[in-house]
């Protein structure tokens, strides 16, 4: 059960006060055919569901009695239409509908009885919501200027197609479609739901779709092999984007965010949320991605940029359930802690799209502030949830060293870190302290934290080892020392689930991968469903404070429909 | 006499007239009475770059020279004719933005002991952004090539406080005496940011930094909230005795971090003593929930 109805929107009267004149203030290509009409006062009468079906008998009569007529509809679950399907450089929203439209809602109107109208009242979002009769006939909702409330027609011999067309996400509005006779009486009447898809954050469980990563090969590192891993697995899944044209700007997770919004008619909207970070990669998007169904939006003031307003520190849960309320979406989750962290008017609109529930986490204590670089996700088939939670954890890494040589070499680790061998890091007493205050003070409440608003069991995280060390010139802000395992890309493809994970490196001969503690922890740890891709990403992301998860982007394949299994969250 | 001698000989004059001046003048560029161009670096195409050093340079870093001026200067002279690829790339190395946005030079050309002398020529011939001189001194500890001695220096000489504040994060791991020579400059500059940095490295080098106690300990009475709590921090890693007064009379202080560190910073000193603290009831209600947490657990053991 949905929170809101068209019953609800009549009930308080959201929206405009019904009998208002129709068609005089005229949409995008109005021609003015139709005539408007005074709406009559609405009973809120109809059953609610996905079909409206009218009670023909009761409104109303002519001296021939009710006409045999089917006067019933589907709801209308659409997308947002602000792509540009036929490259004329304007948003479709503002043009008339066109051949090639392809984010339209028709509901089909059978044609009534000689001498009677059809009427249309439409109440909720009317500014963001627009009925056409046919391609051409501005009907009802956001008109040129201003919002139309009802509108009159007669259906053709063959009826009428109705073209419902959304302006924003998340939309809500109700339409009323009327039959009277020629002496003005209902004969007829169902109401409708008008909604539009809110925007849907992707999370680690939906199919990988297509991956970028930015190719750089640069006199202070290249990520040639890490490439390479990608180009290997995804095969053309994958597109190196070329660093070259983007000033070797490598955070391509920072820089965008995908998102969908699928339709009942098989629409599907993709926007990319073009981060206000703003830094070289900046035109990517609209470089690589806009296209038709592809619509690139922003929010917030670019002037007021921080580095929380990258996209690593917007993320999104798996499908879950807490205190018996499901999130078939999952939840999204960002950093941000009073005034700050991520820009408030992302924030803000990520909140009113509702359906995921964001929750903020303490990111304030890291260099970077990202949520990424702590937290992640991966697929878990043999779990109750389908999934297992990463968080970082301190004790685990101590327990790690604490079982090895303390004579081991960290080959790695000397230069970049200072830290020569596993017992120089056993050693530094201040090393323990920052990383055991961080997880008092940081790890703990956040693992109790995402506990309660993912509602998971013990059993369902993994404990990451992880050590952080402080950034010099960050405020006293820390990143990871060990290359941040968690910072991970999920690519669930058609067989098997790959995983591409910083390798840590935390060994002697770098060669060698399986003499790498840290990379047999995971590997015990891991879901044995998943395929591990220990990648090099030391000199370009780790040095840079970011990990492979930070340089990766991908689309995603939406895999449920949310006006069957979300409504109650709307 | 080469080009490249000539320059050598440019340097040693620039490096011997740069007058020593303790504390920093905030927000002008540069170091004091340094002159631009007094050295003509060759720059080199990045395509030019020699093969980098095998990344298993050591965090011990090499033995500090006390008077590094010369040092640097014969450096790169040798450098120039021994390793001229690697000079030129190191010299046109460019900084790269983190993913916090503040940029870095890192990457296999650094990673090489030589690397010191040569971006310490950089740092001292070239008028470079502030932040590429930030993050050139940032870089020099993954050198593991000396630094101690300059960084020390510098610190004197150095007239933009990120760049100062940087130093301080450098000679937390530069070699004794210079680190703590450096660090005592930082404690008391006139930027909070870089005593702040200061005493971060402090508290990091456990085996020497208790020879600025009283300095650390005065620390906690600074006038911004920030540096006390790093004070706080870095005593509880030295564990000073001396410091357990000053920390519990920081109890009280307005500041919630201030209060967090001071009574972690106790509770490393003399857990024995934390746990008796009159203070810590009122402390286990504290609006701050970490410092209640660590409060609670320190009055009940849990």
């Amino acid at each position: 059960m949905a929170k809101r109805s068209v019953q609800w929107l009549l009930a308080v009267g959201v929206g405009a006060v019904l009998g208002a004149c129709g068609d005089d203030g005229g949409g995008p290509a109005q021609d003015g055919s139709d005539s408007g009409t005074d709406a009559g006062t609405t009973e809120a009468d109809a059953s609610t569901g996905t079909t409206a079906a009218a009670d023909v008998s009761t409104t109303g009569g002519t001296d021939t009695g009710p006409p045999e007529l089917e006067w019933e509809f589907d709801d209308v679950y659409g997308v947002i239409n602000v792509d540009d399907d036929d490259q004329s450089g304007s948003s479709d929203w503002y043009q008339v509908v066109f051949d090639a439209e392809d984010d339209v809602s028709v509901i089909p109107v059978p044609p009534v009885p000689e001498g009677h109208r059809v009427q249309l009242r439409m109440v909720g979002d009317l500014e963001n919501a627009r009925v056409w009769n046919g391609p051409q006939k501005f009907a009802v909702g956001s008109g040129d200027g201003e919002v139309v409330e009802s509108y009159e027609f007669t259906p053709g011999p063959e009826g009428a197609e109705l073209l419902v067309v959304f302006g924003a996400d998340n939309v809500f509005a109700g339409l009323t479609l009327s039959v009277h006779d020629s002496a003005g009486d209902e004969v007829a009447r169902a109401d409708v739901e008008l909604r539009s898809s809110p925007l849907v954050l992707n999370h680690h469980l939906q199919p990988t779709e297509h991956v970028w990563v930015v190719d750089v090969d640069q006199s202070w590192g290249t990520n040639a092999s890490m490439v390479a891993e990608y180009a290997a697995v995804l095969g053309e899944q994958f597109t190196p984007v070329p660093g070259n044209s983007y000033g070797n700007d490598v955070w391509i997770q920072d820089e965008i965010q995908l998102a969908t919004g699928i339709g009942a008619q098989g629409q599907r909207a993709n926007t990319v949320i073009d981060s206000i970070r703003n830094r070289e990669l900046d035109p990517f998007a609209e470089e690589n991605l806009e296209a038709p169904d592809f619509n690139v939006r922003t929010w917030g003031n670019p002037s007021q940029v921080t580095s929380w307003d990258s996209f690593g520190n917007l993320e999104n849960s798996p499908p879950l359930t807490v205190d018996g309320v499901d999130y078939p979406f999952g939840r999204i989750y960002y950093g941000r802690q009073g005034d700050l962290g991520l820009h408030a008017e992302m924030a803000a609109y990520l909140q009113s799209q509702e359906i995921q529930a964001p929750f903020e986490l303490d990111t304030l204590w890291l260099c970077v502030g990202h949520v990424d670089e702590y937290t992640s996700f991966v697929p878990d088939p043999d779990s109750p949830k389908g999934f297992r939670f990463l968080i970082s954890d301190v004790p685990a890494a101590w327990e790690l060293l604490e079982s090895l040589d303390p004579s081991m070499e960290l080959t790695r680790f000397g230069a970049d870190h200072g830290y020569d061998t596993v017992g120089d890091i056993l050693a530094d007493p201040a090393l323990r302290n920052l990383n055991d205050d961080l997880q008092a003070d940081y790890l703990d409440p956040m693992r109790e934290l995402v506990t309660a608003e993912f509602g998971l069991e013990p059993d369902d995280i993994i404990l990451m080892p992880s050590l952080f060390e402080e950034i010099g010139g960050c405020g006293g802000g820390v990143a990871a020392l060990v290359p941040g395992m968690v910072n991970l890309i999920v690519t669930p493809l058609a067989t098997e689930t790959h995983l591409f994970i910083p390798d840590p490196y935390f060994r002697t001969d770098v060669d060698d991968q399986s003499s790498d503690p840290f990379i047999q922890n995971m590997n015990d740890n891991l879901p044995d469903s998943l395929v591990p891709h220990y990648v090099d990403d030391w000199d370009v992301y780790h040095l840079g404070l970011g990990e492979v998860h930070c340089g990766t982007n991908m689309t995603q394949t939406p895999t449920a429909n949310w006006w069957e299994v979300a409504l109650h969250l709307l | 006499m080469t080009t490249k001698s000539i320059s050598t000989l440019l340097l040693l004059a620039a490096l011997a007239v740069l007058p020593a001046c303790a504390g920093g003048v905030d927000d002008s560029d540069g170091l004091r009475s340094t002159p631009e161009g007094a050295i003509d670096p060759v720059a080199a195409p990045v395509e030019a770059r020699s093969a980098p050093p095998a990344a298993t340079a050591a965090a011990t870093p090499a033995p500090a020279v006390a008077d590094w001026r010369p040092w640097v200067a014969a450096e790169v002279e040798r450098l120039r004719s021994e390793r001229p690829d690697y000079f030129d790339e190191l010299m046109a190395l460019p900084v790269r933005p983190t993913r916090a946005g503040f940029p870095r030079l890192t990457g296999p050309l650094v990673r090489d002991p030589d690397a010191a002398p040569i971006l310490l020529h950089r740092l001292l011939s070239r008028a470079e952004p502030v932040d590429t001189r930030a993050a050139i001194v940032e870089a020099l500890p993954r050198t593991t090539g000396d630094f101690s001695a300059a960084a020390a220096e510098l610190m004197a000489l150095e007239t933009d406080p990120r760049v100062r504040e940087l130093l301080c994060a450098a000679l937390a791991r530069a070699q004794a005496p210079f680190a703590i020579e450096g660090l005592e400059r930082g404690l008391h500059d006139s930027a909070a940011r870089v005593r702040a940095e200061a005493l971060r490295s402090l508290g990091r080098r456990t085996t020497d930094a208790a020879e600025l106690a009283p300095d650390i300990i005065a620390a906690l009475s600074d006038p911004e909230a920030v540096v006390q709590q790093e004070a706080a921090r870095a005593l509880g890693n030295l564990e000073l005795e001396s410091a357990k007064d000053a920390l519990v009379a920081r109890l009280d202080s307005p500041s919630a971090d201030v209060r967090l560190h001071s009574l972690r910073a106790l509770s490393r000193i003399d857990p024995e003593h934390a746990r008796t603290l009159p203070q810590l009831e009122a402390l286990r209600s504290d609006p701050d929930p970490k410092l209640a947490r660590l409060a609670e657990q320190l009055a009940t053991g849990k």
